[in-house]
């Protein structure tokens, strides 16, 4: 029997195509500047989103790397 | 040179007054100058003491704000210091070889003054000039003060000079003796902040190269990778270079000319200029963003770097220390001569400390973010100003030049808008008055400011003639009453230090008399005119 987790109620949707874009974006990344891409995303992702939702993601994704 | 420091003479010991001082404001500095000549202006006598021999030496605190112009015209500089000064507008900021932005700080309509450089040597010239010439403070040079012993009676001060030791006793002490100064260690108070550990190696040069002048910030330039350099223009054809320094980097090391002058040629190079220019000093500089917890202990207060220290990335240290100088004189001209409870000092503290603390939280922004002072800011950094090759991210992200004066909303002086209805924000009370010509032949709403209190009246003036302060009477519909946002029947109460401290849409002489009473804060007998 399937067991839920926490978060699976919280609707976190992520698409199939974004998870094979993003993955593939990073390998394309030469190692030594994939902390340098992975930060300019989330300044280009966070940049006019709602104000609060850049903290709320860095609490989760923070929780979720402790866990 | 751009300034001939001479050896100041040694005022005889007999000729110092040791009993009868009222105010003794120790450095002689430019916020100790200004407090001395605010205090000047409202009749106050002073005695200050300089260890020093001559006018301070370096280009120093060379950047002054609009608002550090609008108060050296009311000590009676301004125009010298206009006429030798340079004013500036223009900021550009690179990153690596390319700009990634460029800002305009130009004044706001109807502000007379600019962002104005000039060396801190000129600026203590033409205020100690100044007060000489007012005839009420003698001004000591050769005079170390080495113990301060304060009880609530007053101040007792040993001093000595090369001729020998006295002791002197004052009311009331200003210390304005900077961030090592005495006086801070004899009171046993401390500064509470944050000190940075990132160096920075200042030079001054002169340097005829006809750049355009404004602040030039330099991130990561080739020649110092992650790291950063200002650069910023100063009268008599000097620039100022800040360089900071990698971390593994030694700064005594870094402060030899052969590394020195390396810098320098690197930077030229960069800049696609020749590297002609002379060397005239180097020092080393650290960040620190700190306080005193309080600025008036008793019969003691501190002024300018005495008080606090500020980052110097924005020019805002002696800027801060002009504001002190000007708060504090009038309130302690006040007290002084017994029209004010000695209660109106603590808002000397609330105000200034408010300001301080306020401008100390947006400067740990903007220094951390020249600074680096950790592995995540420095990833950030470099992501927002690599993206800013393209986009425009950078923006005014961490620019303290962009941030407009402190208002004290919550001055206890203030008399609250309650009642008042339907005033718009700006001009509250605690903020400053707008300026604006007034007059013919330019002349200004803060020429017409005097040390005293200021009703500015949109009605018939006359009919707060009785009152302790001065009025001065406007059209509603004039430049003035819109700046204030002004009906018939308006009026502003305006401190000595240019802030409103009530307002009304119709008020009474009694209204406007009891919000004097709050700003004087006081057992007030009667307001000097």
């Amino acid at each position: 029997m399937n067991t839920t987790t926490d978060n699976v109620s919280s609707s976190a949707t992520f698409a199939e195509r974004d998870f094979v874009a993003l993955a593939g974006a990073i390998d394309q990344v030469p190692a030594p500047q994939r902390e340098l891409f992975l930060t300019k995303l989330v300044i280009l992702l966070a940049a006019g989103a709602p104000a609060g939702l850049l903290a709320d993601r860095l609490e989760r994704a923070g929780r979720h790397l402790s866990g | 040179m751009y300034f001939n420091w001479q050896t100041l003479p040694l005022q005889p010991l007999a000729s110092l007054d040791k009993a009868s001082a009222e105010v003794v404001i120790v450095g002689a500095g430019p916020v100790g100058l200004a407090t001395a000549l605010g205090l000047a202006r409202e009749g106050v006598r002073t005695t200050v003491l300089e260890a020093r021999d001559t006018i301070s030496k370096g280009s120093r605190a060379l950047a002054m704000s609009r608002r550090s112009m609008q108060i050296l015209d009311q000590l009676g500089v301004g125009a010298r210091v206009l006429e030798k000064s340079l004013t500036w507008s223009a900021g550009w900021t690179f990153y690596g070889r390319q700009e990634v932005h460029s800002m305009n700080i130009a004044s706001p309509p109807h502000e007379k003054h600019g962002q104005t450089n000039l060396q801190q040597c000129w600026m203590e010239q033409l205020l100690l000039d100044e007060l000489l010439a007012s005839g009420l403070s003698d001004v000591r040079y050769q005079h170390t003060v080495t113990q301060i012993e304060a009880s609530d009676e007053g101040v007792r001060l040993s001093v000595s000079t090369p001729e020998g030791a006295c002791t002197l006793d004052a009311a009331y002490l200003v210390a304005a003796d900077g961030p090592r100064g005495l006086t801070r260690r004899c009171m046993g108070v401390d500064y509470e902040g944050t000190s940075y550990s990132q160096r920075f190696v200042i030079n001054d040069i002169l340097c005829k190269e006809p750049l355009p002048e404004g602040r030039r910030l330099f991130f990561s330039p080739p020649y110092l990778p992650g790291k950063t350099v200002l650069m910023h223009k100063a009268p008599f054809d000097m620039w100022r270079l800040d360089f900071q320094l990698m971390d593994d980097q030694d700064a005594e090391t870094e402060m030899q000319p052969e590394q020195v002058h390396a810098r320098i040629r690197a930077h030229f190079e960069l800049m696609g200029i020749e590297p002609n220019y002379e060397l005239v000093l180097t020092s080393v500089y650290k960040a620190n963003a700190v306080s005193l917890p309080t600025y008036n202990t008793g019969r003691v207060l501190f002024a300018g770097d005495a008080a606090h220290q500020v980052p110097i990335f924005g020019g805002r240290g002696v800027n801060h220390g002009y504001e002190d100088a000007h708060n504090l004189a009038w309130k302690l001209a006040r007290v002084v001569q017994g029209v004010s409870d000695p209660q109106l000092l603590d808002s000397y503290t609330q105000e200034r400390r408010g300001a301080l603390l306020a401008t100390l939280a947006e400067l740990t922004r903007t220094t951390i973010f020249i600074t680096t002072p950790s592995p995540g800011i420095a990833l950030v950094r470099e992501a927002i100003l690599s993206l800013s090759l393209s986009e425009n991210f950078l923006g005014n992200l961490f620019d303290p030049y962009a941030t407009p004066p402190h208002d004290c909303t919550d001055s206890p002086l203030n008399t609250a808008d309650v009642g008042n209805g339907d005033f718009g924000p700006a001009c509250r009370p605690g903020a400053l008055v707008p300026d604006a010509v007034v007059g013919a032949a330019g002349e200004r709403l803060y020429d017409r400011f005097g040390p005293q209190f200021t009703l500015i009246a949109f009605t018939d003036a006359a009919r707060f003639a009785a009152l302790p302060l001065q009025v001065l009477g406007f059209e509603a519909d004039s430049t003035v009453g819109r700046l204030f946002d002004a009906r018939p029947g308006t009026c502003y109460l305006v401190r000595p230090d240019n802030r409103v401290a009530a307002r009304w849409r119709e008020a009474t002489p009694e209204q406007v008399d009891e919000a004097l009473n709050i700003a004087l804060c006081a057992a007030r007998t009667e307001e000097l005119q």
